[in-house]
């Protein structure tokens, strides 16, 4: 379908009151305003509570680089008959690489990013986010992960002693 | 994010992550391999029984590669990997997706209880391959199977012999069904894939059969055929795509128009014979 100039435009309102205009393309890559502009098609101004501005920000910045990649991807199909695989596989490859670079953010921002996915929907990004969140845990002692993520241990020495012992088989390597 | 009360008290938003919904939790842990996924117990009380909801994608116990110079320690290092699956699924209420075991022979009650527990995980996928081989048998016991929706199922150097009791009702949503050098009869396989009646692909590894194998698969698209088989006969609407290696002396029966045929092996088949759906006898070398 061709882009034409009269695309609807949506605003998206952070919680700190601060107005994002995006194109409705964008704005349906939330499943969760894309149900709303379903249920109600007239709707362009949706505030969004939860979601802080600089948070918004980048849920928007991910959204418009998605539906741009697939756009491209579309084109070339449409002009070539069909996509050819290298350049596909080249595409998918600089998308991967550019969702990479996008998660280079402190434990803090990646923790408000996966709850902003998570409120809106946005399956690309909480896979992503969710992810990213566990490779940072992967191959670290409790304790470094305590400390990536400052994690209060409230758990008693007999208490973490106890909780160790009923599986004793998972502290026993790579600690 | 502010801050939140809990009934542990105020947490302040340094622990951002343990302020995650659980089920977000959950699905960073279903991400972590099982070691760490359980260790995240001990991170806080928040975290205590996370990974026992979190989906295991593939859960590969392999006691295979134990090193069999020392049989002591072969039989140490095996039980307490089998005392690894009898400490973990208990607590596991999360969804196992996928369960592979491969090494020594664990009892037969042994297996009995994981598939038991597996029953109540939801498995979709089974792999399991028993070494030393062909001690096994298998199916024999439709108790051992007959509770789980199972979607794939491997099997790997196993003895199978079929169920004998009339209770049991077949893989009812079994899609996938792959033989690795098991011991079965030609009767008996015919028999294990008339249980299967959603079955698309079926894979038979050498070894694994012989004699006159008869397919009546109304779902099949894929077949893999490696075995020495004397006649085989296709009732399968719905194949697509067959891959044959077998004997000279392999007899075919079954209409293959709508198939791809590939043939490999010891035979010089003329495959046109095949696709024209006539029956057709495979020619010595």
């Amino acid at each position: 379908m061709a882009r034409s100039s009269t695309e609807n435009m949506i605003t998206l309102m952070s919680s700190d009151g601060e107005e994002f205009m995006v194109t409705e393309k964008v704005a349906r890559e939330c499943t969760t305003i894309r149900n709303m502009l379903e249920d109600d098609c007239v709707i362009t101004n949706i505030p969004l509570p939860n979601v802080t501005s600089d948070i918004l920000s980048m849920v928007i910045e991910y959204c418009m680089e998605h539906v741009a990649a697939a756009e491209k991807a579309a084109a070339e199909t449409a002009e070539k008959g069909s996509s050819s695989a290298p350049a596909a596989a080249k595409a998918n490859k600089d998308l991967e690489e550019w969702d990479k670079a996008f998660m280079n953010v402190d434990v803090y921002t990646l923790c408000d990013l996966i709850l902003a996915a998570n409120y809106l929907n946005v399956s690309g990004l909480l896979d992503l986010t969710i992810q990213t969140a566990a490779n940072l845990i992967k191959g670290k002692s409790p304790e470094q992960i305590r400390k990536t993520f400052h994690i209060q241990n409230d758990l008693s020495l007999e208490e973490e002693e106890k909780i160790r012992s009923q599986t004793p088989w998972a502290f026993e390597k790579s600690e | 994010m502010a801050h939140s009360q809990t009934k542990e008290g105020l947490i302040s938003d340094d622990a951002i992550i343990s302020n995650l919904p659980e089920c977000i939790k959950q699905e960073i842990v279903s991400y972590l391999p099982i070691h760490e996924a359980v260790r995240t117990c001990v991170l806080s009380k928040s975290w205590r029984r996370i990974w026992t909801w979190s989906t295991i994608r593939d859960l590969d116990v392999d006691a295979s590669r134990i090193s069999s110079s020392h049989n002591n320690m072969v039989s140490n290092e095996s039980s307490r990997i089998i005392n690894f699956v009898d400490t973990l699924l208990p607590c596991y209420k999360g969804p196992v997706r996928k369960f592979r075991y491969s090494g020594t022979e664990p009892s037969f009650t042994v297996l009995q209880k994981w598939m038991r527990m597996l029953s109540e995980n939801h498995i979709s996928e089974l792999a399991l391959e028993i070494v030393p081989n062909l001690l096994f048998v298998l199916i024999s016991c439709s108790s051992l199977f007959s509770t789980l929706e199972l979607k794939a199922l491997v099997l790997g150097k196993c003895n199978i012999l079929l169920p004998t009791e009339t209770g049991f009702s077949g893989f009812r949503f079994l899609q996938t069904l792959d033989l690795r050098n098991c011991l079965v009869s030609g009767g008996g396989l015919t028999e294990l894939i008339a249980l299967c009646p959603l079955l698309r692909q079926l894979k038979i590894s050498p070894g694994s059969a012989s004699g006159v194998l008869e397919i009546h698969a109304p779902n099949l698209q894929e077949l893999m055929i490696c075995g020495n088989f004397t006649l085989v006969s296709l009732l399968t609407p719905k194949l697509c795509k067959v891959n044959f290696i077998t004997s000279p002396s392999v007899e075919l029966r079954g209409d293959l128009i709508r198939s791809s045929v590939t043939i490999q092996g010891f035979s010089d088949v003329a495959p046109r014979y095949l696709l024209e759906g006539v029956p057709a006898k495979v020619q010595p070398q």
